[in-house]
């Protein structure tokens, strides 16, 4: 059973702001701050995402997450090598336990550990998407689009894309046809390889 | 050089070709007229053959394919081409009439490609020297995609260029494998089919219904705009050895969106490209100088010369892209 806290009205007000997405700027910091220090605030947080959960389904009510847990789930992954290649892996695993047939228990770690991956990528993304379920949906996307274009094999040499670069070779391709070897090799070589432009 | 004796020039060559494979070697004085006719015959192949199969192109750490139709009546050249990887789209070509058909965006690029009708008549002229950069050697034989192919590489005279092993289908010199190699004869890029069906029965009105097939299409043209490097203000200080001056074209810079133009100055040895791209310097995009690697042939080089970002890119080693890049200047 969870153990319930009651903060003081002003920090729930905070809380249950900062999840509806209504604080912007130095307040959203602020309460942010709060929450990352004082772990009474985390279960406060954390108690009101159960609360609508359970409003939402009756499914999600078995969502026993304590913070021991979590943390140790944390300390777990953070003693993972990072690897950019198989953080997609892992986004794409704890996205597909969502549609399990424990859900309720399993999207909270799926939360956590894309949760863990969005901060490595960039606080940015987190702060766009406060809900924890958003995060397990939708926020998996971004992260893994980000992390598919660095998956390259580890023995091939870096290549650097810059979309510009892109767009003069596939006009040099286009225009390039002034060779010999053109007609059918070159034509057909630039149309299976050719960058598109659009 | 009477016409006359031109034709009997190269019928001699290809009888040579096509009676003996290929038994000539690369130091022959008569070099010149051998690559012409053999690329000339390589290039008539394809005019008189139908043939469908899977094309892949395989450059550093990527691959491609796409699905091949290819047809000829003897006048008229058609050709679909489905790419199997990367963004969908659907290529068609008649001639030198290009369109690409992209179906999840429903815009289709017509374009027409001068440059594909340049190169026969160039050979045919002997007006090329093809053979004064090049050198031709016959390699060997071997069964590729279940035709016999005799092997030739066609290798530099000097190191501004690459060179290429082809293979080409022993009775008609269609080209079924074609390798870029480096200085050292290594791969850098492979294209090649990897399951060919010569004379298919493709279609041609049913390529040319799907070739008009635009309803539900946004159509769209580059916005190209025929120019010269000279009344565009840019010349060579001295020519780079075997390239010569194609074309060159004005074209619109989407990422300026300032409705600002580049220039691109087309220049060909016969066997490799390159464009020289000119548009005025934006500190905001132009931070990287030099070369870059992207894997494959192609390469890129970029240069700030004054107020001006030059970008060159070519199937040349970085060294061509270089000398083209320092030896652009603004006339005065």
């Amino acid at each position: 059973m969870i153990e319930m806290t009651y903060p003081d009205d002003s920090v729930n007000d905070r809380i249950s702001a900062l999840m509806d997405g209504q604080l912007r700027g130095e307040e959203f910091s602020r309460a942010m701050a709060d929450l990352a220090s004082r772990p009474q605030d985390e279960s406060t947080w954390h108690l009101y995402h159960l609360i609508g959960d359970v409003l939402r389904s009756e499914e999600l009510a078995g969502g026993v997450h304590d913070r021991d847990f979590l943390s140790s789930l944390e300390q777990k992954l953070a003693q993972e090598p990072v690897r950019t290649a198989s953080a997609p892996t892992l986004a794409s695993q704890a996205h597909g336990m969502g549609t399990s047939a424990n859900a309720g228990a399993w999207r909270w770690v799926a939360g956590v550990a894309v949760t863990v991956l969005v901060s490595a990528a960039g606080f940015g993304v987190w702060n766009s998407t406060l809900n924890g379920q958003q995060l397990a949906s939708t926020g998996a996307a971004p992260v893994a689009a980000k992390v598919e274009i660095a998956a390259v094999p580890a023995d091939a040499p870096v290549m650097l894309r810059d979309p510009e670069l892109d767009a003069l070779m596939a006009a040099h391709q286009q225009l390039g046809g002034h060779s010999a070897l053109q007609m059918p090799s070159g034509f057909l070589r630039n149309a299976t390889f050719e960058r598109p432009t659009r | 050089v009477s016409q006359g004796k031109r034709i009997f020039g190269w019928a001699l060559t290809a009888a040579a070709l096509l009676g003996g494979g290929v038994g000539f070697t690369a130091e022959s004085g008569a070099a010149d007229t051998r690559i012409n006719a053999w690329l000339l015959r390589v290039h008539e192949a394809s005019r008189q053959r139908a043939y469908t199969g899977t094309f892949v192109v395989s450059a550093g750490a990527k691959t491609a394919s796409a699905k091949i139709w290819h047809i000829c009546d003897g006048t008229q050249q058609m050709e679909r081409v489905e790419p199997l990887s990367g963004q969908a789209r659907s290529i068609f070509r008649r001639n030198d009439q290009v369109i690409t058909f992209f179906p999840e965006s429903h815009v289709a690029i017509t374009e027409r490609r001068d440059s594909l009708g340049l190169f026969p008549n160039l050979l045919k002229s002997n007006d090329s020297d093809i053979g004064a950069y090049y050198q031709l050697k016959a390699v060997g034989s071997e069964r590729v995609v279940g035709v016999e192919a005799d092997i030739v590489e066609i290798l530099p005279k000097d190191t501004m260029r690459y060179g290429y092993r082809v293979w080409s289908e022993r009775r008609t010199g269609l080209v079924v494998q074609l390798q870029t190699l480096d200085m050292e004869g290594r791969v850098l890029e492979q294209a090649a089919f990897s399951e060919l069906q010569l004379d298919a029965p493709v279609s041609m009105p049913k390529l040319t219904q799907m070739m008009g097939a635009t309803d539900g299409y946004r159509i769209e043209s580059p916005e190209m705009q025929k120019t010269t490097a000279e009344a565009q203000g840019w010349t060579l200080r001295r020519q780079v050895p075997g390239f010569r001056a194609m074309g060159c074209f004005l074209r619109p810079v989407a990422a300026s969106g300032q409705g600002a133009t580049a220039m691109q100055w087309m220049f060909s040895d016969g066997l490799a490209t390159v464009s020289l791209f000119v548009e005025p310097f934006d500190s905001r995009r132009h931070t990287r100088e030099g070369p870059t690697d992207l894997g494959g042939a192609t390469r890129t080089l970029t240069r700030h010369l004054d107020g001006w970002w030059i970008t060159a890119v070519g199937e040349v080693p970085a060294g061509t892209l270089s000398v083209f890049a320092q030896t652009l200047e603004r006339r005065k």
